[in-house]
């Protein structure tokens, strides 16, 4: 027993050690978040002085509440209209005759090897074509479209695993349409889908930043990510580690907290994905 | 009748997905690839000039430099980060009294946005005030690494910081894929007389062979359209020792103003993925079944 | 298990009936977001009633875009940011700018397509010479040759935004590349006279050197601050003796592999071989080197006159500094140092706003008005209008000592947006030694033929 014990201490210490090692590059960040701006010694003294200059700093170059509030609002508009969609069509790919059903499947899967990169001035134009340039609505869009095929791909493998068509027949015999079904049946059946879907879609939309480079360009429709853009050195604009630093963990607060919070959801939303997908 | 009905609101189902789809991502790669023959700057008039583009990629070696980055960065995305992340999910998945803790700790980075993280490691990587070399000179070294300055390192730096930051997610994944093997079968290996390490390489990872397809194919999609830290680590160098696909496409299409040539490259890189994603997934169905 | 199901939804759905509701409202402000500041507008509207011109149709509300590139402020105010919309709305409460900034790389490819896809902004800052070849083709700005006050700036500055004898911008002002010093250092190396000649740069390199202080410092790793070195040793080697190099190489004439561009290339890729630029510069950036500087870990930086505020702030130790042009010309041979136009305003063409437009553009670029004042005293570019002079010291002293000497202008200003790319990215591999000078020009050459073919 005792034995044991002591191995467990030193695998546990072994364990912690590696995880210093690996989380090293936020623990120092995280130190030099907290300088004075002028402190420009080693960030290897860590933790030396603890000050909010930096934070103060950010926080009025970020415009935070407004990027913050952007953040929410774009990262929940798509997320809800992509549960919708990917629901729906998940839900149709999985009930449609075989070879229809799998052409479709196939169709929006092959969606995952574009890459926004291949085709933004064709992407550009469609957008401003559509009269949707320059609002929010255009990201939304894009995240959307660009979660879709994941998306569609578990939905319909979890449906197909997961939720018994002698159920929907039972249903139908009782008079339910397809629509009833689906909204009464389904959707409570594949919860764990959908849970996993906005964990494995939202946090990505949550930090992009290329698709709102292209098009959010006013100041005031900025989301978090791209107020960090600002802070890149460039040419004519200096750079502070200590201001950079704290605009990493300010624009990164909000999702860990909500992490802190759902842990389990995070944990649980990523297996869904991985097992049945 | 009802089942035609049915089949006719399952297809309406479909459509508000298949528009997004259609409009916002078939119709543009379309249409570029329709640019990739035209000498389209971007801006004003274009013509058609057939594949000439195609000669000019092939020609001044970007075609075959960004494509060997872009399969080095791959394969190291899905080896290593693979390794990293199966050696994780092991050591979480051992019956430790803290492993609530790290549990709850190692997936942090994979929450940071990728530009925070490629400011966190730019810092880290920095000549002269990184982390890296102050740790170094601590130590006394005084010959330092400058992995993101090197045209030998810069490619692997770049991606091993995508292998830290995905890192959370695989071994998420792996975690699952172990806690679905049943305990009974351990318990046999262990009368068996299987030790540990027997026990992993024999009975658990033959059984993790489903997920490691998963997380092999992850990586390697996310791994052949990397441009995130490439554009905010290293800007595709040192010359052009890390411009991957994606990134040279972005490039040329922005700082070179030739559009035209940058989708003849994007409709390369699109077949150039397609194949192999397919012959990967294909090759480890078939391993897959042999395990 | 169905409770924390249960909890999540509810969470879920909290958050969703938020955002609906908080999204509805925005969308609503984004849509009038044209006419909300009229209302601040209004009260202010009878004060400047009578500078208003008799023009029936100019009470419309307004409200124009800018673009500009971010630069560093060093005051509280930004005067793109903050004085320009003040002062402007001010002077005519019916015209609102929204500005927008972004840094340079992101900048120029956003105004490309915001162009391409017809929603240029209505008025922005751009480069001057090819740079601005293709908006100006392709029709997407407008020629203001008959804008009044274009007379009070220098000519030849202004008339490198012409094409075919148009003028299609207001320059904004000049700026020049230059190299930074360290005077104490130079002291201490035992250098007591800038060096006028390449052999002299090269001794003063190797004197610091021997003295233990690393000559130079270079932000390599974003690859454009290559041509703030690549540019000053040009302009001797390449236009000292060929005036006009640049638009030979349009006739074939001359090439980029001609011989006094493979010398360019070969002095600088030197400095590098010699030991002279500070290790692992291809891992730094621009401000990092521009730190190493400020904390006297080398002795010089090439720069440029836009980086006086940076470069003005106080590192790790306090030393007293200096600029001067490298001088890449054998002892006896013409010096050439360079003095290029910085950027220009542009219009938009699309003729929906000209009005307005003109009226700030007027109202900027008038001697004596607040906004002019302002501007004068806030930019970092060297005015080129008439009549001002530039307060700062080290530069007025600089353009003093160089007056008589032959200036040129940033060298892409006359290639193909493209070709300087082309030009750092190879010359990336020249500092790692894996390429040569000759492999350099030959890759701006071929360059610069697929561009111009």
């Amino acid at each position: 027993m005792k034995k044991s014990v002591r191995n467990e201490i030193l695998v546990t210490v072994g364990i912690g050690l590696f995880f210093l090692l690996f989380l090293s590059p936020i623990i120092i960040a995280l130190s030099g978040s907290f300088r004075e701006l002028k402190d420009t010694s080693s960030y290897l003294k860590l933790f030396n002085n603890i000050s909010l200059e930096s934070y103060k700093e950010a926080f009025s170059k970020m415009k935070y509440f407004r990027s913050l509030k952007n953040s929410v609002i774009i990262t929940c508009i798509s997320t809800c209209i992509l549960l919708v969609t990917c629901s729906m069509a998940g839900y149709a790919i999985a009930r449609l005759k075989h070879k229809l059903g799998a052409f479709f499947q196939i169709f929006f899967l092959a969606g995952m090897i574009v890459s926004a990169q291949m085709s933004i001035i064709p992407m550009y134009r469609i957008v401003n074509k559509l009269g949707i340039g320059n609002t929010i609505a255009a990201p939304i869009c894009l995240y959307v479209t660009a979660a879709l095929p994941f998306s569609i791909f578990l939905y319909t493998n979890f449906i197909k695993s997961s939720v018994p068509v002698a159920l929907e027949e039972a249903a139908r015999v009782d008079g339910a349409g397809v629509v009833h079904t689906f909204r009464k049946i389904v959707i409570p059946l594949t919860k764990p889908a959908l849970i996993s879907i906005v964990i494995t879609q939202g946090v990505p939309i949550w930090n992009d930043f290329f698709f709102g480079m292209l098009f959010l360009s006013a100041p005031k429709q900025k989301t978090l990510p791209l107020t960090m853009l600002n802070f890149i050195g460039d040419m004519e604009n200096a750079t502070q580690w200590n201001t950079l630093f704290a605009a990493c963990f300010l624009s990164a607060v909000p999702m860990l907290m909500v992490y802190m919070f759902l842990q389990r959801y995070f944990v649980g939303g990523l297996t869904v994905g991985a097992v049945k997908g | 009748m009802a089942d035609r009905r049915k089949r006719y609101i399952l297809l309406a189902f479909l459509v508000p997905a298949l528009s997004f789809y259609l409009i916002f991502w078939i119709s543009p790669v379309l249409m570029s690839f329709f640019y990739g023959l035209t000498n389209w700057s971007g801006l004003g008039d274009y013509d058609f000039i057939g594949l000439k583009n195609f000669k000019y990629l092939i020609k001044e070696g970007t075609m075959f430099n960004s494509l060997k980055n872009t399969v080095t960065y791959a394969l190291f995305v899905v080896l290593w980060g693979n390794l990293q992340a199966l050696s994780l999910a092991l050591i979480l998945n051992m019956k430790l009294r803290t492993k609530g803790f790290f549990r709850t700790v190692f997936y942090i980075p994979a929450l940071f946005s990728t530009i925070v993280v490629a400011f966190i490691w730019s810092y880290v990587y920095a000549p002269h005030y990184g982390m890296i070399y102050e740790i170094t000179s601590t130590i006394g070294f005084t010959k330092h690494l400058n992995l993101i300055g090197n045209s030998a390192t810069a490619l692997l730096a770049t991606a091993f910081v995508e292998t830290w930051k995905t890192s959370g997610t695989m071994t998420i994944i792996y975690l699952a894929g172990l806690q679905n093997i049943p305990e009974e079968i351990l318990e046999s290996a262990k009368i068996d007389g299987c030790g540990a390490w027997r026990t992993t390489w024999n009975v658990k990872i033959p059984m993790l062979a489903n997920t490691i397809t998963v997380n092999v194919m992850l990586g390697l999609i996310g791994g052949f359209k990397s441009f995130d830290y490439v554009f905010a680590l290293t800007g595709g160098g040192p010359g052009k020792s890390s411009s991957t696909l994606m990134y040279s496409i972005y490039k040329m299409a922005f700082a070179e103003s030739q559009f035209g040539k940058a989708e003849a490259l994007a409709a390369v890189a699109f077949l150039f993925i397609l194949v192999v994603s397919v012959i990967v997934l294909l090759f480890m169905k078939r391993k897959e079944m042999e395990a | 298990m169905k409770k924390r199901l249960l909890s999540i939804l509810l969470i879920a759905l909290m958050l969703f009936s938020f955002t609906a509701c908080n999204g509805g409202k925005e969308t609503g402000k984004t849509e009038d977001s044209a006419g909300k500041p009229s209302d601040s507008a209004k009260t202010e509207d009878t004060g400047a009633d009578k500078e208003k011109p008799a023009d029936t149709g100019s009470d419309e509300e307004v409200t124009l875009s800018l673009m500009v590139t971010t630069r560093p402020t060093t005051e509280s105010k930004d005067f793109y940011l903050d004085w320009l919309p003040e002062l402007v709305k001010e002077k005519y409460p019916n015209i609102n700018i929204e500005v927008e900034q972004l840094p340079t790389d992101q900048y120029k490819q956003t105004v490309r397509l915001k162009f391409a896809s017809g929603e240029g902004p209505d008025f922005f800052t751009w480069w001057a010479g090819l740079q601005a070849k293709d908006l100006v083709e392709a029709g997407y700005v407008r020629d203001l040759s008959e804008f009044p006050q274009l007379g009070k700036f220098k000519k030849e500055i202004a008339d490198s935004y012409a094409f075919d004898g148009k003028n299609y911008a207001i320059p904004l002002g000049t700026s020049f590349l230059t190299t930074w010093y360290n005077k104490d250092a130079f002291a201490k190396a035992g250098i007591t006279q800038l060096p006028q000649n390449w052999q002299e740069f090269l001794d003063c390199c190797e004197k610091l050197k021997q003295s233990g202080i690393t000559p130079i410092t270079a932000g390599d790793k974003q690859s454009f601050v290559i041509q703030f070195g690549m540019y000053q040793i040009g302009a001797s080697e390449i236009y000292a003796e060929n005036p006009n190099f640049d638009s030979q190489l349009f006739t074939g004439e001359t090439k980029f592999t001609d011989p006094s561009w493979v010398s360019t290339v070969q002095k600088f890729a030197d400095l590098y071989q010699k030991g002279y630029v500070i290790e692992d510069s291809l891992g730094l950036s621009q401000e990092q080197s521009r730190q190493a500087f400020l904390d006297g870990k080398a002795a010089m930086i090439f720069d440029g006159s836009f980086g006086y505020d940076a470069l003005a702030k106080q590192g790790a130790v306090e030393f007293e500094k200096g600029i001067f042009c490298v001088p890449s010309n054998d002892q006896g041979k013409k010096f050439v140092y360079n003095l290029t136009p910085s950027n220009g305003i542009f219009v938009n063409s699309d003729d929906k706003k000209q009005d307005a437009i003109d009226k700030v553009l007027e109202y900027w670029f008038t001697e004596g008005t607040p906004l002019f004042e302002k501007w004068t005293t806030t930019t970092s570019d060297i005015s080129c209008y008439d009549g001002v002079e530039d307060s700062r010291e080290l530069i007025k002293e600089y353009l003093d000592r160089y007056k008589n000497d032959q200036s040129i202008y940033n060298l892409n200003n006359a290639w193909p947006e493209g070709v300087s790319d082309m030009m750092c990215t190879i010359f990336q591999d020249v500092i790692s030694g894996n390429s040569s000078a000759e492999d350099v020009c030959k890759g701006m050459d071929s360059k610069f033929e697929e561009l111009t073919r």
